[in-house]
């Protein structure tokens, strides 16, 4: 049994669902517990390999960094910005790193438990990145979610474009720097061209999908249809029960 | 929402516009992350992204101003997040969640405006909504919600800034730019912008 083979809106729903129950709890080791589960469901039970895990982790990572380090100084209550000034006829100087010191120390635990909840979203996020087929997930979103069909095939079709769009948008950007126009990525000349150019591909893709026959609102059959089955709610009630179970149980 | 008001042809608009914003945004995630080594030894390394929060909103925003549509900016912005989470983020189909919020926060006062009112000031009025109900999102769902006030509150600021520039500023001057241009033909801002004609 594969996460691969699960239905990409069921696994969308789990992932959402889960996300507001940890939003209502800080315990670092229930977080801790959620991230190691997911990445161990990814090594075991999936196609995704270590190095497809490690490149979506290590900005994870990054993140979560950024948010222990902010927990670390500011945490409400006991933040550094709250201390008095250094008092001199005390300690001098040397008092201010001590309170520094002082509110990092009681503030460990509260930067602990924002980035380990970062760690354990991103846990399930690369859980769902990882085995679901960018395809699937858009049929899936039609099929279950009653997402109407020209939105579905819209996505797939701009998606699809990407590595153009990039292309032209290096190209526009080469184009403005050969006339001696420097242009950075925000430059007001070049995302004006790219803004023209997607509104005409928009245009033609759209000539393109109706003279193939794509008619928005009528009726029509699918060659691959997305569906729930049975292992789909069994995964969705052993996720969320023993996620819950654990939020009843552990105390951390 | 009536999704048979949109034809094909402004659901490729919207999700190519999308893709496009992706890309500028990607492009600034450099930036961003220098900001962001400088900033974390000090702990505000999570600030040193949010000089570029507006550019999240950009494509609801832009889709707002030119389409003039109930639901534009949510549709936008939802597709914005399904396709951020096709190219593979590490958060999944979080994204989406966040998305929604972005997109009911950009278009929450045009919609008490009944889709009449672009001006300058209305969308400063959705730039600031959308950046306070991001941030009451992350209060919820980032745990924001044990930060020190006063951090929160440059970081609140920050992205103010941010979204005012990119999506009250810089989203209709690009609009506008195209509609005058004649790009815009088919959409609701062409009717309230002068066209240059040539013949």
């Amino acid at each position: 049994m594969k996460l691969e083979k699960l239905n990409p809106s069921v696994k969308m729903l789990v992932v959402l669902i889960a996300v507001i129950m940890l939003s209502f709890q800080y315990l670092v080791f229930l977080n801790l517990t959620v991230f190691a589960a997911a990445i161990l469901m990814l090594l075991f039970f999936s196609d995704a390999r270590l190095p497809k895990i490690a490149a979506l982790l290590v900005p994870a990572f990054i993140a979560a960094f950024g948010l222990f380090m902010m927990g670390l100084y500011y945490t409400r209550g006991s933040s550094i910005l709250a201390l008095p000034p250094p008092d001199a006829a005390m300690e001098g100087i040397a008092a201010v790193p001590y309170m520094v010191r002082a509110a990092m120390a009681r503030n460990l635990y509260s930067a602990l438990q924002l980035s380990t909840r970062l760690l354990a979203f991103a846990g399930m996020g690369i859980l769902f990145a990882l085995t679901t087929p960018g395809e699937d997930f858009v049929l899936s979103l039609m099929h279950q979610c009653h997402l109407p069909p020209k939105f579905a095939y819209g996505i797939l079709a701009a998606v699809n474009l990407m590595p153009s769009m990039v292309r032209e948008f290096r190209q526009v950007r080469t184009a403005h720097e050969v006339r001696g126009i420097h242009a950075g990525p925000l430059s007001m000349k070049v995302l004006f061209t790219m803004l023209v150019n997607s509104i005409h591909w928009s245009e033609a893709e759209a000539m393109a999908m109706e003279s193939k026959g794509f008619f928005a609102d009528a009726p029509r059959t699918f060659h691959k249809v997305m569906r729930v089955r049975w292992y789909d709610l069994v995964f969705a009630l052993a996720f969320l029960g023993s996620l819950a179970a654990m939020m009843i149980l552990v105390k951390y | 929402m009536k999704t048979q008001a949109y034809k094909l042809k402004d659901v490729l608009m919207i999700a190519i516009v999308a893709v496009l914003f992706g890309v500028v945004y990607l492009g600034c995630t450099y930036a961003g992350g220098v900001l962001y080594g400088l900033l974390t030894p000090a702990g505000m390394g999570s600030l040193g992204y949010e000089p570029f929060y507006g550019i999240y909103f950009m494509a609801g925003a832009f889709a707002v101003y030119v389409m003039r549509k109930p639901g534009s900016g949510v549709i936008a912005e939802l597709l914005a997040a399904i396709i951020e989470c096709l190219l593979g983020n590490y958060f999944g189909p979080i994204i989406i969640l966040s998305g929604l919020v972005q997109g009911v926060g950009f278009e929450l006062i045009i919609a008490l405006k009944r889709y009449k009112k672009f001006d300058r000031a209305t969308l400063i009025a959705c730039a600031v909504c959308c950046s306070v109900l991001t941030l009451v999102y992350n209060l919820f769902i980032s745990g924001y919600n044990k930060i020190a006030i006063g951090v929160l509150a440059i970081m609140l600021i920050v992205r103010i800034v941010s979204a005012i520039l990119f999506d009250a500023i810089i989203t209709p001057l690009l609009a506008n730019a195209l509609a005058k241009a004649g790009v815009l033909k088919g959409y609701a801002i062409a009717q309230d912008i002068p066209q240059d004609i040539e013949d």
